[in-house]
């Protein structure tokens, strides 16, 4: 059991280092964002990456959050209902709703990492100057559901864990 | 399978699945994915990671974050303390006075940032106790900032007009001054329904005992340049050519940064990590519910939904405005579950063709959808600008909240009827642009 707790502690820290990926990345949007306007206006020389390598960076904090918003339990969403239910009642829908939520992870992980693996194998990139590869800002979308779905799994174990536990 | 069952079938999903407490952005994935695995086959969801993609590689939806930091600081600079500082000193003589100048502060917040939670949070934290110190009701108080909070998604810049902008192709320049005229009429009426309330029962709202002079009122008054400073650099960055109005919101939240540090004299590395961190976490809660609002916007138009309603409500040959009363109702009640984001990207998608098919403008629908909007975050069980209140102060119990809060409903719905009834007055301020 020792070990078992070890990896879903494993996955709560990386899912928490994806969010702190996130933050430094917002800080680096700000200042790229913030350069590209200084060198377009005052200097006429735009660059030609801060538009691309954000959308990049908020695809990024779109999804790459999603685990460990959802261990926070901070995702927009209406409790008051589930709130009324007694606490093993709630186990058992989470536990529900968790398992749907799984089988579209499943599906984004899978379709997702066919669409980046034919960009990869095609070679595609972007249209613009930079010409970046884009099986990378692709893969974004089932890396993020990887973690997510691997969340969801801990999130069942313990959620069951406390119903064999006696939880009230 | 039939389309009709199909469609049923999805709505029924995405509203259990919502009422179970499953967060919104995984209700609209899960049942989406349904509705197009019964319509297509598994061959239609290898779409749906692209689907996202493509949604979420967009500049223009990077205003969402930028919004969102520029708040985030605002808030922990201890700016709303010197907005309501002023607005309070100068509204001390008319009955309810501090109440109105709850409202007054909250839509100078939103003429800053454009993020509705921003505005309660950061008046609410002083505006709240300030009030119950001088005797004012509770609910009185508390409605006053929940309610007048969502100016901010209304009077310019605004995070919903982006939104909207960026799914209706409708210029934003001229959605953000459509806002203006709005804005301040709802603040107006909301201000007019706090004086008739405290003259039909002065208790609610003592007058205060002390004496402000005229030197008290002008005095305070050069406080408020850090926040005219921002609102001219933000606004003025738009309309000056200098940026659009995504990256004005970079420049939103570099000033909020230079303000913190060089005026309020709060930045610290500490609250830059702490600014940031939030931010992350609120972006990542929003913008995966656009990816999936997306998800559930491509079955609706496999099942070609926006198409048939808009066909069959054409078919009814029913006049215009019973119409636009009826849409407007409906988003109202959807508008009780949803959040403002969601609704935005969800509703638009289904609504806008009928809206048009109706010979409106899309320009007027969208300023109308966040008029209308004003009420999805007041009204519960999901209204975030309710629990946001909650959630800075202790002195108002949620009850307390709803109560002072309900009213509002009825101001905000009059004022938008008045808007639908006379699209003009709406559109009047954009047309001047050329």
């Amino acid at each position: 059991m020792k070990s078992l707790s070890v990896l879903t502690t494993g996955i709560d820290k990386v899912g928490e280092f994806f969010l702190r990926a996130c933050a430094f990345l917002l800080l680096l949007m700000l200042v790229t964002v913030l350069y590209d306007v200084l060198m377009r206006y005052f200097f006429s020389r735009p660059t030609s990456w801060a538009l691309e390598i954000n959308e990049y960076f908020f695809i990024f904090l779109s999804v790459m959050p999603a685990a460990e918003i959802l261990r926070q339990k901070k995702h927009i969403g209406l409790d008051i209902f589930l709130k009324k239910l007694s606490g093993r009642r709630q186990l058992y829908v989470e536990i529900f709703y968790s398992i749907c939520m799984l089988f579209f992870s499943s599906i984004v992980v899978w379709r997702g990492f066919e669409m980046t693996a034919n960009a990869y194998k095609y070679g595609m990139a972007s249209s613009s100057l930079l010409s970046f590869p884009l099986f990378i800002p692709y893969s974004l979308i089932p890396a993020g559901f990887v973690w997510l779905g691997l969340q969801l799994v801990v999130q069942i174990c313990r959620n069951i864990n406390m119903l064999r536990g006696g939880y009230e | 399978m039939s389309v009709t069952f199909a469609v049923v079938l999805v709505f029924i999903i995405l509203l259990l699945l919502i009422f179970m407490g499953c967060p919104v952005f995984a209700s609209l994935g899960i049942s989406a994915t349904i509705g197009i695995l019964l319509l297509r086959g598994w061959v239609g969801v290898s779409q749906i990671p692209s689907t996202m993609y493509g949604q979420l590689s967009s500049f223009v939806l990077i205003a969402v974050p930028m919004y969102l930091l520029m708040g985030d600081v605002l808030f922990k600079t201890g700016i709303g303390a010197d907005l309501y500082d002023v607005f309070s000193k100068w509204f001390n003589r008319i009955p309810g006075g501090l109440a109105m100048a709850s409202v007054f502060s909250c839509a100078m917040f939103g003429a800053m940032c454009g993020i509705s939670i921003a505005g309660v949070a950061t008046i609410g934290v002083i505006a709240i106790p300030e009030m119950l110190k001088r005797g004012y009701s509770p609910p009185l108080a508390a409605g006053s900032v929940t309610a007048a909070g969502a100016l901010a998604m209304l009077i310019p810049p605004s995070l919903l007009f982006i939104l909207y902008g960026a799914i209706a192709e409708v210029s934003l320049d001229k959605l953000f001054v459509g806002g203006i005229v709005p804005g301040l009429i709802l603040a107006l009426m909301m201000c007019i329904y706090i004086a008739i309330r405290v003259l039909i029962n002065p208790q609610l709202a003592p007058m205060p005992d002390e004496v402000i002079t005229w030197s008290d009122r002008i005095r305070p008054l050069k406080r408020l340049w850090p926040a005219i400073l921002l609102i001219v650099w933000v606004l003025g960055s738009i309309y000056g050519g200098i940026a659009t109005p995504t990256e004005a919101g970079a420049f939103g939240a570099a000033g909020a940064y230079l303000i913190a540090i060089f005026v309020y004299r709060t930045f610290s590395l500490k609250m830059l990590a702490e600014t940031l961190l939030t931010t992350a976490r609120t972006t990542g809660a929003v913008c995966i519910i656009v990816a999936c609002a997306m998800i559930f916007s491509q079955f609706m138009n496999l099942a070609r939904v926006p198409e048939h309603l808009t066909q069959f409500l054409v078919s009814l040959s029913m006049p215009d405005w019973v119409l636009m009363f009826i849409v407007m109702v409906f988003l109202l009640i959807l508008g009780m579950f949803i959040d403002g984001a969601s609704m935005v990207l969800v509703t638009t998608p289904i609504l806008l063709p009928v809206v048009v098919a109706a010979g409106y403008d899309p320009l007027w629908y969208g300023i109308i959808l966040i008029l209308n909007l004003e009420m999805a975050v007041i009204t519960p069980p999901v209204g975030l600008n309710l629990y946001t209140l909650k959630s800075v102060t202790d002195a108002v119990s949620m009850a307390e909240i709803l109560r002072g809060t309900m009213p509002y409903v009825a101001v905000e719905f009059a004022c938008l009827m008045f808007f639908v009834f006379f699209p003009e007055l709406a559109l009047w301020l954009p047309s001047t642009m050329k």
